[in-house]
């Protein structure tokens, strides 16, 4: 059996996943067999079995499959597989580098900054340290975006209202 | 994460990925109707806080009136406007298209692939060289300043 939350190996009796701490009800293994190439029929309410599904297909393709959010469910110290995937950088780094170009420069360099620093501490095996780069690099990604468009949108604004000569973008 | 528990319950069904995909792009079309009945140079302009703050053209200054030429067929001009941003573009959109649809398909963004991140690194090295290359007032560098040539 497979946990659904963090895709842990477990025993067939198991109730609450050792690793998670989730709620196992029984997945039969077919699931996942069923579930490559066609698509599984998942109605729109029973999200649980979709994700279920969806994350045993990933499982299946590669050990180490990064995703954020997906360690959030319930997460223990010193325990768990789902803290040892690595943390994917080259998402924050695309953003990173548009929210320097596009919308909010000072942000947009410090989130470069922690951005290329998951790689390194991924390098010297500390998933750990990655995921709080990957962390911080979040939040200056937000901050830049609601700074940015604070400033931007305020400024269009008052250029629209006073007609002024034209600034660039 | 409080925050991130709540996303992840949000997106675990395919059908609300999908909704959140098309939502997204049917956002990216809308823009780009608005910025193709507004010419930057007739109608009013976007404002930069960069740019009115500090006087200097950072790596993607010219980016919007570039696309506002590339969406009506106008290559030199666009290229003129931001020759990085015109070239990145493509690539830059093909990405997020195979990510977002991933996304959708799997609920998961794939790991890193250590060839795009080093072409990642090389494209943001060049990025800064750009960025200080078009703010010096000599004569092959202010070809790169945006504006129409």
């Amino acid at each position: 059996m497979i946990c659904k939350h963090c895709n842990a190996n477990l025993p067939d009796d198991t109730t609450v996943c050792p690793y998670c701490q989730a709620q196992v009800d029984a997945v039969p293994e077919q699931a996942e067999v069923s579930s490559e190439g066609t698509t599984p029929d998942e109605s729109a309410g029973e999200y649980s079995q979709g994700a279920g599904v969806s994350n045993q297909n990933v499982a299946g393709n590669s050990q180490n499959t990064g995703s954020y959010g997906q360690n959030a469910g319930g997460y223990m110290p010193n325990m768990g597989s789902a803290m040892e995937r690595p943390v994917n950088q080259t998402m924050y780094l695309v953003l990173s580098i548009l929210m320097t170009v596009c919308c909010c420069l000072p942000a947009g360099i410090v989130g470069i900054v922690y951005a290329s620093k998951i790689s390194k501490a991924q390098a010297m095996g500390d998933i750990q340290q990655a995921r709080q780069f990957a962390a911080t690099t979040r939040i200056w990604l937000i901050v830049g975006l609601v700074v940015g468009l604070f400033l931007n949108l305020s400024m269009f604004v008052m250029l629209v209202w006073a007609g002024s000569a034209p600034q660039y973008y | 994460m409080e925050q991130s528990t709540f996303l992840k319950r949000l997106f675990d069904s395919r059908k609300r990925r999908l909704a959140a995909l098309l939502i997204g792009f049917s956002a990216l079309a809308a823009g780009g109707v608005w910025l193709y009945f507004h010419n930057p140079y007739t109608t009013y302009p976007l404002p930069c806080a960069f740019y009115v703050a500090t006087g200097l053209y950072c790596p993607g200054c010219g980016a919007g009136r570039a696309s506002y030429f590339l969406l009506h067929g106008m290559w030199r001009e666009a290229f003129s406007h931001n020759m990085a941003a015109v070239m990145l573009f493509p690539f830059l959109f093909l990405f997020l298209l195979w990510q977002a649809i991933r996304w959708m398909w799997t609920g998961q963004v794939r790991e890193d692939r250590p060839w795009l991140v080093r072409i990642l690194r090389i494209v943001l090295f060049g990025l800064v060289l750009y960025g200080v290359a078009r703010n010096l007032p000599w004569y092959p560098f202010t070809l790169l300043a945006p504006g129409i040539r």
